[in-house]
């Protein structure tokens, strides 16, 4: 015993920083870092999840296979398509209407946590009552197009629309996200500078872009890292409202992975797409990351 | 010497043979049954989809507690999550179920993924309801609900589940409508649809004549399939051969693409959001001269409290092509499950659920029930007057896949039929999706390269 003590150093206190996090290590390779060394080990098979049906080693014959397979690449097109184009959208939204709502005024106050109810909804309901809206003969949206004189538009029946109509979504939920997080910056904001600036005779728009924003920054690569790899991830809406279609506009790569799993028997392919998707998504975040830092350290 | 050797001997096979007799035995027969056994004390869990047919059977789950004392549970659940559970709980090897629940179109996961025991020895034995009458079944929902006889089967001879659900897609179409545009039957081909449709349209502008089931998810290929087998791309498979090599890239399907895309003028021009739900509802609200649909819909056209051509609706088999007319064939079937503790009491409420003595019961109480004994009942007609015509269409019959890679090579053909129905070059888009399917087929250890290589 006393030769294992001494094997490892129990009794060092240079040691004991290391300790400290150890409970913090083990739970982070229970937790994460096995599933993940399970998740590639089974990306390595052709594995049904009946277990009395084979289970073929490929290798890396299942990536092999997807990134041969133009579903996948046009899954992984449009899920890139989706975050960059929802992502753009609800960061410029969510920068301007912070900026609205940091204004001092009493209808501000009143507008702020009603301008919030959709974060707190369920995406599953969020699909549900934008379905309901989207409907060509019985939605309010093509009504209220048709009351003001505009033919209805054909929502969730073309490829292009039902893409802009995934966006709308996701951009109607999110972005009060978006909101809540940059008007927070700008709320914690010291406003001596701005002051000085304005004082010094700056215009807002040079006050906004080389005043507020670099000090805001930081905050704002926060915002952009989550809504991005949220986006990334998108399922349920797509799940609710367009299952996909038409012709696989708006197939995202989350929502192939459960059906490659679960309805098509595949949870080998489903684990070499994860593991992409992971790949893809660590690489996002580090970039991010560095941005965020490289922001921070200005 | 020799009497005590006797004894001895005796005294040994009677402590043997006894105790496995007992352990054998059935159980007596339940009061008042003929076949029925007294299984008190057994709980059942039946796994199903919830629907008018699951809730007939938990009436007749409750009679069957009564006569022989088990419990049922019945689980419904939404039939879209129903294979993943299914397959995630044996998986776990958890065991919840006894009798099983499944789409037809899913057998190659539940029979070769070993979730499901073949009931043919059930059949022959003393459990099994003498009144059952299997040719009281139609044969081709025996063949397609019952069998599964690819060369990658346990037992091709085997019988693997008996009918839960009977589904045909069967069209509806608006009487008074179709008779102002000068027709007094519905139409036969899809060019006369066609030509119909554009005379309702003609006098009714604001409306869209057809409403088809057309989303992705199962919707558009069950429109799509007897269509498919109309212009000769076969059947009861017109989606692949005995080797899975794909037939979607073939001049049939190619043509019967193109008549499909053509439909679409006299569709919603949201139509490939219709789904069966949507499809159904525009019809029943009054919003379409004509449409198609799996027959478990069509109560509620004929119910005035939901529909508002209750009165004005007749039904008929969906059209033809040049290479004949058929029916598409869906349907829901019932096993005994691999897993159960409880196989023999299992066997017996899948039986009585599906039994003849009980089928116009259960079709009154809203069951969708594959037997000519209960689509020919006066009770049955007199409510549902489509139950003939199910029968009636079956003489030509199609159906979906029932291999493995079916969900899979499903969701890639719709895909690509939808880029049809989008305005892609039908041709060049098929064969895509052709080549994709030839690959899907592989991998999932089939072997369409025995037919021909990848398509080019």
């Amino acid at each position: 015993m006393t030769k294992i003590l001494n094997f490892f150093n129990i009794g060092r206190v240079g040691n004991y920083p290391l300790y400290m996090v150890l409970p913090a290590v083990i739970v982070l390779l229970l937790l994460t870092i096995y599933p993940f060394i399970y998740l590639v080990y089974v990306s390595l098979y052709i594995w049904p999840i009946s277990p009395t049906l084979p289970r073929i080693f490929l290798g890396f014959g299942q990536f092999t296979y997807l990134f041969s397979n133009p579903a996948f690449i046009e899954s992984m097109q449009v899920t890139i398509n989706l975050m960059v184009v929802g992502v753009t959208i609800q960061i410029s939204l969510g920068m301007l209407l912070a900026i609205l709502l940091s204004t001092k005024s009493r209808i501000t106050n009143y507008f702020t946590l009603p301008f919030m109810v959709p974060v707190f909804v369920s995406p599953v309901v969020v699909g549900l009552i934008w379905k309901f809206m989207f409907n060509y003969d019985l939605g309010i949206l093509n009504y209220l197009l048709n009351v003001i004189g505009l033919e209805s538009v054909n929502w969730l029946g073309t490829t292009t629309t039902a893409f802009w109509s995934v966006v709308i979504i996701d951009t109607w939920q999110w972005t009060p996200f978006t909101t809540l997080i940059i008007k927070a910056g700008l709320d914690s904001m010291d406003p001596t500078p701005q002051e000085a600036a304005t004082v010094d005779g700056a215009s807002r728009f040079q006050i906004f872009t080389l005043v507020t924003f670099p000090s805001i920054a930081p905050i704002f690569a926060v915002a952009l890292l989550f809504r991005t790899l949220d986006a990334f991830k998108a399922f349920d809406i797509i799940y609710i409202v367009t299952r996909g279609g038409p012709g696989g506009s708006t197939y995202v790569l989350g929502y192939n992975i459960w059906k490659t799993a679960f309805y098509q028997n595949q949870l080998g392919l489903a684990a070499a797409m994860s593991v992409v998707m992971i790949i893809i998504a660590t690489i996002l975040a580090f970039i991010l990351v560095r941005i965020m830092k490289g922001l921070m350290e200005r | 010497m020799r009497k005590m050797k006797k004894t001895v001997i005796g005294l040994i096979a009677f402590l043997v043979i006894v105790p496995i007799s007992y352990a054998n035995a059935l159980p007596p027969l339940a009061a008042g049954s003929d076949w029925l056994r007294d299984w008190s004390g057994t709980t059942l869990v039946l796994t199903s989809h919830t629907g008018p047919t699951t809730d007939a059977a938990k009436v007749l789950a409750k009679d069957f507690e009564k006569i022989t004392g088990a419990t049922v549970e019945v689980i419904d659940e939404s039939w879209t999550d129903l294979l993943a559970k299914h397959q995630a709980d044996y998986a776990a090897g958890n065991g919840s179920y006894d009798v099983v629940t499944w789409a037809y179109l899913w057998a190659g996961n539940y029979i070769e993924g070993g979730l499901v025991d073949d009931m043919t020895s059930y059949m022959n034995g003393e459990l099994a309801d003498p009144n059952y009458d299997l040719d009281d079944v139609p044969l081709a929902v025996q063949e397609v609900y019952g069998r599964y006889r690819l060369a990658s089967s346990p037992n091709t001879e085997g019988l693997w589940a008996l009918p839960y659900k009977f589904d045909v897609y069967l069209a509806m179409y608006r009487t008074d409508l179709f008779a102002e545009a000068g027709y007094d039957s519905c139409p036969t081909t899809y060019e006369e649809l066609y030509e119909a449709a554009g005379k309702i349209k003609a006098n009714h502008p604001d409306m869209d004549p057809l409403a088809f089931p057309m989303a992705m998810g199962g919707n558009f290929l069950s429109s799509f399939m007897a269509m498919n087998s109309g212009y000769g791309a076969g059947t009861p498979d017109s989606w692949t051969d005995g080797n899975l090599y794909p037939r979607m890239h073939q001049p049939p399907t190619v043509a019967a693409a193109k008549m499909m895309k053509k439909l679409m003028d006299y569709m919603p021009a949201d139509a490939l959001d219709y789904d069966f739900d949507k499809a159904n509802t525009a019809f029943a609200q009054g919003n379409a001269a004509y449409t198609v649909n799996w027959n478990a819909y069509m109560p509620y056209v004929l119910d005035p409290n939901s529909s508002a051509v209750s009165d004005k609706v007749a039904f008929c088999g969906t059209p033809g092509g040049p290479e004949g007319r058929y029916s598409a064939l869906g349907g829901w079937v019932q096993g005994i499950s691999s897993q159960s503790d409880n196989k023999d009491a299992a066997f017996q409420l899948i039986q009585y659920l599906s039994g003849k003595d009980r089928g116009v019961e259960y079709a009154m109480n809203g069951g969708s029930v594959a037997r000519f004994s209960t689509a020919n009942d006066p009770v049955v007609i007199e409510k549902y007057p489509f139950y003939p015509i199910l029968m009636d269409v079956l003489k030509g019959y199609t159906g979906f896949g029932q291999y493995r890679p079916w969900p899979e090579i499903e969701k890639t053909m719709e895909t690509y039929f939808h880029k049809v129905m989008l305005g892609e070059d039908p041709e060049k888009t098929l064969l895509t999706g052709a080549q994709q399917v030839w690959v899907q087929a592989q991998r999932g250890g089939y072997n369409p390269g025995a037919t021909g290589p990848k398509p080019e």
